[in-house]
């Protein structure tokens, strides 16, 4: 068994766990969302080894390297990194109706770097330019962030529904019953929101010290890093914006909802459509 | 009364505090506005969205072909073909540092008179007016209680230290009162990072210097191509080798170089991509690699007598033709020149009238082009050959510390500044002499991670109960429930 077998599975997996989250918070039936925790950590203990299998495989073709390097693998490690925060930030609130969306993300991920026709699966060697230590802090500190910003934006959702619906005199039943109160939502997206900008500024860091010993220029304002410049901003708002008290709620979580489109044009809009020097990911 | 007060009442008017007129003082608080920080935010991040979408480094000319001549000469006009380094884009850049430097000091002060300010004189009735705030009753004599739940309290916050009460026993811990500076650090460490950029900008140099194999130089081409400039050492390529996988993909470019300072070779390496060399503060890239032409081997034909002569052309550097007081050199090479394949260009004049000489291109692949003629001689190409070239970023960039220095405050800093906090918490034990009972409040604040910082109160608080209802009360059964919330 290959190991891009094994991870073009997680895609159902991930898939049936977003099925399971999400029948059991409109049904409002706990073994259900149970189900939907349990297959998002089997798909992820999948995906885990599917990475590990590729790791190793990448050696035995004769150019190892940590499968970090193209569109497929970062693919991949996002859609495990989503999994990862969100079953972690499960663990820690205790509520299991939240899971809808990362594992929807993870499972869209996966299907998209399994089968679609404009990403190779196939292991290739290092270019030079990626041959160095930063590649590996650069790209597991930014999908850090992009991966909680997923997170981030399904939670906004789910307050910007839930807001929606504070009039229902009975809040408990409702398509909405099982989910944590509007403001509960509005402090986890916050949680989040944190924990992204925490891991993309180190990211951008980490980016622009490597551009500093690969391209001798830190800042270049190359359209990838002009745009993940852009969604730094954009939650640099959203983190100032909270303490004004016009813009908390519904503005916030409008602002994370945008941020989380830059960080899609950052990751694939940025490849297909503005041309620039981070193409390895195109392929 | 909350206790959050005492901040309040140190942060006198602006007036009286720096001195300021009522104008400069409206100014200021325009800097100090957090609304202004976030329009900036989204302003930046707008412009940034424009520079990524319209083509930057785009001339006059590509913009009106591309725009239509009015769009195109107004693109040009707002500096919208060189955004980032247009003069209102510097501008926002500018007013974001100066909100930074405002914002810094209006808020400063404030929080370094919470660092230094003592404990304010303590009031245990005020406890109770504290959002986080538990009671708990226990029929325990007094001393019993008061060694149990400094031990409990002990293990959960550590160090305590007992404060002057009215009445009973009062104690009080504090931790992380510096975290209140990291906010500022946080700040500050963009603006250093912004310093180094302009540090960088104007002490700083970038260039690229091409160099064949065996070829020295000292003249960086500095970008935008329109100056040179001499290093104080000079730059020798020895070899250049590309290596490939299998797969066809590039595996290496390498470029053993050698740095000639006086004549003398001062020490030799190679440099990869990712791997550069620096020398006295200059650093060498790989950055790109060509060829380019080494030498070509011309045939003239004398187009009144005849006469044929052959000639060896180095690339750029002059010859002189035999039996005759012109030079030859070739200026120029063309891999594709305008569709008619490669093609030299030959500079032609007297010796010592530079100035005066005409250049032509001669087709190398076109032997027998009716223009391939300079002065009075027919040319025919006989031989063009080539040589790899490595190209060479060259950089010094004096400021580039600064920027290291400020990605390291930021990062920590914005780790601090989320994830530690200013918290305090305050214990009281007091006999209850009516009811024979005494008291024990607990009362604590957390300047950010409410959350967090209450469910450490509350594990203190329930374990607090459970201890105290462990030990034998002295009165048998007369264990009372607890109260809450005095």
């Amino acid at each position: 068994m290959t190991s891009s077998f094994l991870l073009s599975l997680t895609t159902f997996v991930f898939l049936f766990s977003a099925i399971f989250y999400l029948s059991g918070t409109i049904f409002r039936f706990q073994p259900l969302l149970k189900a939907g925790a349990f297959a998002g950590w089997a798909a992820l203990i999948a995906q885990t080894a599917g990475i590990g299998l590729r790791w190793a495989e990448s050696y035995r073709m004769g150019y190892g390297h940590i499968p970090l390097a193209d569109m497929y693998e970062s693919l991949v490690f996002a859609s495990w990194a989503i999994m990862v925060i969100y079953l972690v930030f499960e663990w820690r609130i205790g509520q299991r109706t939240l899971g809808v969306f990362p594992a929807l993300f993870s499972s869209l991920a996966m299907a998209y770097a399994s089968f679609s026709k404009g990403v190779d699966s196939k292991i290739q060697p290092l270019v030079p330019a990626l041959k160095s230590n930063w590649l590996i802090a650069h790209v597991v500190t930014c999908f850090l962030g992009y991966s909680a910003f997923a997170v981030s934006f399904g939670l906004s959702a789910l307050y910007l529904a839930r807001r929606k619906h504070t009039e229902n005199p009975n809040p408990q039943s409702g398509v909405l019953g099982l989910l944590p109160s509007a403001s509960q939502l509005e402090w986890f997206n916050y949680q989040m929101v944190l924990f992204g900008f925490l891991w993309l500024s180190v990211g951008i860091i980490t980016g622009a010290v490597w551009a500093n010993s690969a391209w001798g220029t830190y800042w270049s304002w190359d359209p990838k890093e002009t745009w993940s410049l852009i969604t730094w901003l954009i939650y640099a708002a959203v983190l100032h914006a909270r303490n004004l008290k016009g813009w908390k709620g519904q503005k916030t979580a409008w602002l994370s909802i945008i941020g989380f489109g830059c960080v899609l044009f950052t990751y694939f809009g940025v490849n297909f459509l503005l041309s620039g020097l981070h193409s390895y990911a195109r392929q | 009364m909350r206790v959050t007060l005492p901040i309040l009442i140190f942060a006198k008017p602006l007036e009286s505090k720096y001195g300021m007129s009522k104008e400069t003082n409206a100014v200021f608080r325009l800097l100090t506005s957090l609304k202004l920080t976030l329009v900036l935010f989204l302003l930046l991040a707008a412009a940034s969205v424009l520079g990524t979408i319209l083509p930057q480094g785009a001339n006059p000319a590509d913009l009106k072909a591309h725009f239509g001549p009015t769009l195109g000469p107004l693109l040009e006009t707002l500096q919208l073909n060189d955004l980032f380094h247009s003069a209102w884009f510097s501008g926002l850049l500018l007013l974001l540092g100066a909100n930074l430097v405002a914002c810094t000091l209006d808020r400063l002060p404030k929080t370094v008179r919470i660092l230094r300010k003592p404990q304010a004189a303590f009031d245990s009735r005020k406890l109770s007016n504290f959002s986080l705030s538990r009671a708990i009753a226990t029929t325990l004599p007094f001393e019993t209680t008061r060694s149990l739940v400094e031990s409990v309290v002990g293990q959960a916050f550590g160090q305590m230290s007992p404060i002057e009460s009215d009445a009973g026993f009062c104690t009080f811990h504090e931790s992380g009162r510096w975290t209140r500076l990291m906010v500022h650090v946080a700040h500050l460490s963009v603006l250093v990072i912004l310093v180094g950029a302009l540090v960088g900008s104007f002490l700083g140099f970038k260039g690229n210097i091409n160099l064949g194999e065996g070829q020295t130089s000292d003249t960086v081409m500095l970008a935008g191509g329109k100056s040179a400039l001499k290093l104080p050492f000079s730059l020798r390529c020895d070899k250049f080798t590309v290596s490939f996988y299998n797969t066809g993909a590039p595996k290496e470019y390498k470029s053993d170089l050698a740095v000639i300072e006086n004549g003398r070779k001062v020490f030799s390496r190679s440099i990869l991509v990712n791997h550069p060399l620096t020398f006295r503060g200059i650093t060498f890239y790989q950055s790109t690699y060509g060829t380019v032409l080494k030498q070509a081997a011309i045939e003239l034909t004398d187009k009144k007598s005849g006469k044929k002569i052959e000639l060896v052309l180095p690339f750029q550097q002059p010859v002189t033709i035999p039996g005759d007081d012109h030079l030859l050199f070739i200026a120029d090479y063309q891999e594709d020149f305008m569709g008619f394949g490669r093609a030299i260009e030959l500079a032609y004049g007297k010796v010592g009238q530079q100035k005066d000489f005409s250049a032509r291109w001669i087709l190398v692949d076109k032997p027998t082009f009716h223009g391939n003629l300079i002065g009075n001689y027919l040319v025919h190409v006989t031989r063009a050959e080539k040589t790899r070239f490595t190209g060479i970023e060259v950089k010094k960039d004096p400021g580039v510390w600064l920027v290291w220095v400020g990605f390291i405050l930021l990062t920590v800093a914005i780790g601090l500044t989320f994830y530690s906090s200013h918290k305090k918490l305050w214990v009281c034990i007091e006999p209850d002499e009516k009811r024979k009972k005494t008291i024990v409040t607990l009362a604590g604040r957390a300047n950010r991670n409410p959350h967090l910082f209450e469910e450490k109160f509350e594990h203190l608080r329930a374990t607090l109960e459970l201890r105290l209802k462990e030990l034998p009360s002295p009165k048998e059964g007369a264990s009372d429930k607890d109260i809450k919330g005095l």
